[in-house]
């Protein structure tokens, strides 16, 4: 079920009726519950079981953890319930690799092989991680309450697993954050204002901009991009980056906007990234609850930055490498994944102790920095649109060779246009932050920003395409 | 307290008044001054913009034309008023059939394109067509209609001023590297199993064509000229005659347009029509419905 389709409207409307219901009180969390299964199983209803399989999984294994009476044992468990899930993500993201090698037949293991992946199951897998992690937690950081009686754990890890606004796509939510904000809600502490503003922004960022201009990068793809200009083949690539940030940042603000009207506070996805003057900083504002969830439950494991910069760099092509896997089994996510480790230890070995962290004062650098950032970060986007290494380098090749085809200006005007309101988007960030006065007046019509986002999702909105991010 | 919601009432109220005065002003605007929307800024708003056209056309046009990006290149200015071009650019014939079907109007003609008549249905777009409560609203409320939307306005008024003299080279030129490697790719598809083998396919592509029967409507098959070297080819000879085959027990208009059209037509990549022949294709296909409809 897409954020942007007629179902969905229908169901929030009545998952709302009845959760605020007097008479629903105190089966709120059961209420969302039955929305999420219907969210769920609209598209894959098959999946459903694995849903509720992973989901015993983890209440399980974190019961056990947090209730077994030795250490040992608690490890044991913790290593069980971060193993499962794992086979479970690794058997569906990389099962069609064994396509090729096991002979089709009509048995079970075959059909298993040949079977589609579960939307969804990055996001909900790594969820289950972080509670059984948090339920570990040796150094006791977090207090996660675990209920004493199964049944009541149960639904609450099955609720903390499968609330829709961030079931299929994020953020993804760690347990710390979301079990604490378990309770009855009221009414009248709905967060309107930021209701209102993050369903407005993230639709205007999804329906106006992302899919109109996937219209406009479709010509990215081979044999297209193959007659196009250089400078038509450089926009392309600019209009893929705005796009994917509008897809991705609009459909987190959604989920934001859609869990807060029932009360629930989730994880701030994006902050801005096409800002950032590192490609550090970039990973800081860029799928926030990814990179933090990678930071918190690999990096720190493996060491960190504690066991001297050799090791350091290790760690982080490590983890950058297997956040690459993370969104597919194919050798052009691995290798964004590597191109953006790769970055990361670079920029680590030039720069200095002192200097990191600090923000850049002078304008002029500032900017150039943000540019190469943007130019690296969208080259590696280019692995996200031409999923074959061959076309990807071949996409390049042409840059450089195309400067003299004729360009399409038609396509140029189009992306330029909807590239816009992105620019302006970081740009109204960057006033608040530099230039006060400039963003306090922007703030005082801030209503008439509103309604013409509004106006525009109604009449220039795209023709609804699925979230990039569903098919990891 | 109080003035907590007064001012939470005010900017919510200012919000809806301001988004209402907005729609209203470029509905009446639209209504009123009638734009004709000649650019779109896809392909996809383009076939949405075709088939509203259709769905909210008054009179409705009483022969239809469906196919795929390849009669989508027929210029409607050639057409008679009453004939409309429901092909789709990506699309297939079936997609038209089916609005044509849910939009409880039937032709007296139908001209159903052959060179992919067994491509998928666009589901999808169906479904958004046809969102109930929404589509009949959309009749009367135009700025829904993906035909009017603000960006298609500014890249009609942009190519009015600018585009012409693109147009025109358009018309003339034809790119020799786009050709021989389009023309590869297509003779590439030899091998590629042939949609028309499937039975549930003809089934399908039949029992829409019996519907239209049963409700007075006639049908015509055409084919779009391609290349020579394409259309000779023995996967092209073979598919024409499955056709023939699959369909000889159905009263259907065979028309020889494209049949045959080697060098009298030009293609910018094989199978699409220049501008300047798809314009006179377009005259000859417009004649010869001509000379059917004078039997209706």
């Amino acid at each position: 079920m897409l954020f942007n389709s007629f179902p969905f409207l229908i169901l929030v409307i009545i998952a709302f009726s009845i959760y605020y219901c007097p008479l629903f009180k105190n089966q709120q969390v059961l209420v969302l519950i039955a929305a999420s299964m219907v969210f769920y199983g609209y598209s894959q209803p098959y999946y459903l079981t694995l849903l509720i399989f992973s989901a015993t999984i983890n209440a399980v294994a974190s019961y056990l953890v947090f209730y077994s009476s030795t250490q040992s044992r608690r490890k044991a468990w913790a290593i069980v319930g971060v193993s499962l899930n794992l086979s479970i993500l690794l058997f569906f993201k990389y099962n069609h690799l064994l396509d090729g090698i096991v002979p089709p037949s009509d048995d079970v293991f075959y059909f298993m092989v040949t079977l589609p992946l579960p939307i969804g199951i990055s996001f909900y897998t790594f969820q289950g991680i972080s509670l059984i992690v948090d339920t570990y937690n040796p150094n006791m950081t977090y207090d996660i309450k675990i209920e004493k009686r199964f049944a009541l754990h149960f639904k609450n890890t099955f609720f903390f697993k499968v609330f829709f606004p961030q079931l299929i796509a994020g953020p993804i939510v760690k347990a710390h954050q979301f079990f604490p904000q378990i309770c009855s809600k009221k009414f009248k502490d709905i967060n309107v204002s930021l209701v209102f503003k993050s369903i407005v922004v993230g639709y205007f960022l999804k329906s106006v901009i992302a899919d109109n201009l996937k219209d406009q990068t479709f010509w990215i793809a081979y044999p297209y991009f193959e007659y196009q200009s250089s400078a038509t083949l450089i926009t392309m690539l600019f209009g893929f980056s705005m796009q994917i940030f509008a897809d991705f940042a609009g459909y987190s603000l959604i989920a934001i906007g859609v869990a807060a009207l029932f009360g629930y506070n989730l994880p701030e996805n994006f902050n801005f990234p096409y800002i950032s003057g590192s490609i550090t900083e970039f990973w800081r504002r860029w799928h926030i609850s990814l990179s933090s969830w990678l930071k918190e439950y690999l990096y720190f494991p493996l060491g960190g930055n504690r066991k001297g910069n050799f090791r350091t760099y290790v760690n982080l092509i490590t983890v950058m490498f297997l956040g690459g896997l993370w969104h597919g089994a194919a050798l052009n996510y691995g290798i964004w994944g590597l191109w953006h480790g790769a970055g990361l230890m670079i920029e680590r070995a030039l720069t200095g102790k002192a200097d990191r962290g600090k923000e850049e004062t002078r304008i002029h650098i500032f900017v150039i920095r943000m540019l190469l950032v943007f130019i690296f970060v969208s080259l590696g986007w280019l692995l996200f649109k031409l999923t074959s290494m061959r076309y990807a380098l071949d996409y390049l090749l042409a840059i450089f060779k195309n400067i003299s085809a004729p360009h399409n200006y038609a396509l140029l005007l189009k992306i330029a246009i909807y590239s816009c309101p992105v620019v302006v988007y970081h740009m109204i960030y960057l006033a608040k932050t530099r230039r006060p006065e400039i963003y306090s007046s922007i703030l005082k019509h801030d209503y008439a920003i509103y309604s013409i986002m509004i106006v525009l999702i109604i009449v220039n909105g795209g023709i609804p395409g699925e979230f990039i991010y569903f098919q990891f | 307290m109080n003035s907590y919601i007064s001012s939470f009432k005010n900017y919510y109220l200012k919000v809806a008044v301001l988004i209402i005065l907005m729609i209203a002003t470029y509905n009446v605007l639209l209504l009123v001054f009638q734009p004709k929307i000649t650019t779109f800024q896809s392909q996809w708003i383009a076939n949405y913009s075709r088939a509203e056209t259709y769905l909210y056309k008054n009179p409705k046009p009483k022969v239809i034309i469906v196919g795929s990006s390849m009669s989508a290149r027929l210029q409607d200015d050639k057409l008679d008023r009453d004939v409309h071009n429901l092909s789709f650019g990506g699309g297939s014939p079936l997609t038209g059939l089916i609005i044509i079907k849910n939009s409880d109007h039937i032709p007296n003609l139908i001209c159903i394109e052959t060179n992919t008549i067994e491509g998928g249905i666009n589901k999808d777009m169906i479904k958004s067509l046809f969102t109930p409560v929404v589509w009949k609203i959309k009749k009367y409320l135009i700025v829904l209609q993906y035909t009017y939307q603000p960006m298609n306005i500014v890249l009609t008024m942009v190519n009015s001023r600018f585009g012409q003299r693109y147009e025109n080279q358009k018309n003339e030129k034809i790119d020799e590297g786009v050709f021989k490697a389009e023309m590869g790719r297509h003779l590439k598809e030899e091998n590629c199993v042939d949609g028309l083998d499937n039975p549930l396919k003809i089934a399908e592509i039949k029992g829409l064509i019996e519907y239209f029967y049963s409700k007075g409507a006639k049908v015509m098959f055409f084919q779009m000229p391609v290349y020579k070297e394409i259309s000779s080819s023995a996967r092209y000879v073979q598919r024409e005659n499955k056709l023939r085959q699959a369909f000889s027990d159905m009263n259907i208009e065979w028309s020889q347009l494209g049949d045959n059209a080697d060098d009298k037509y030009l293609t910018a990549d094989g199978i699409h029509l220049i501008p300047r022949s798809a314009g006179e294709f377009t005259v000859e296909i417009n004649n010869r419905i001509r000379e059917i409809s004078t039997s209706f």
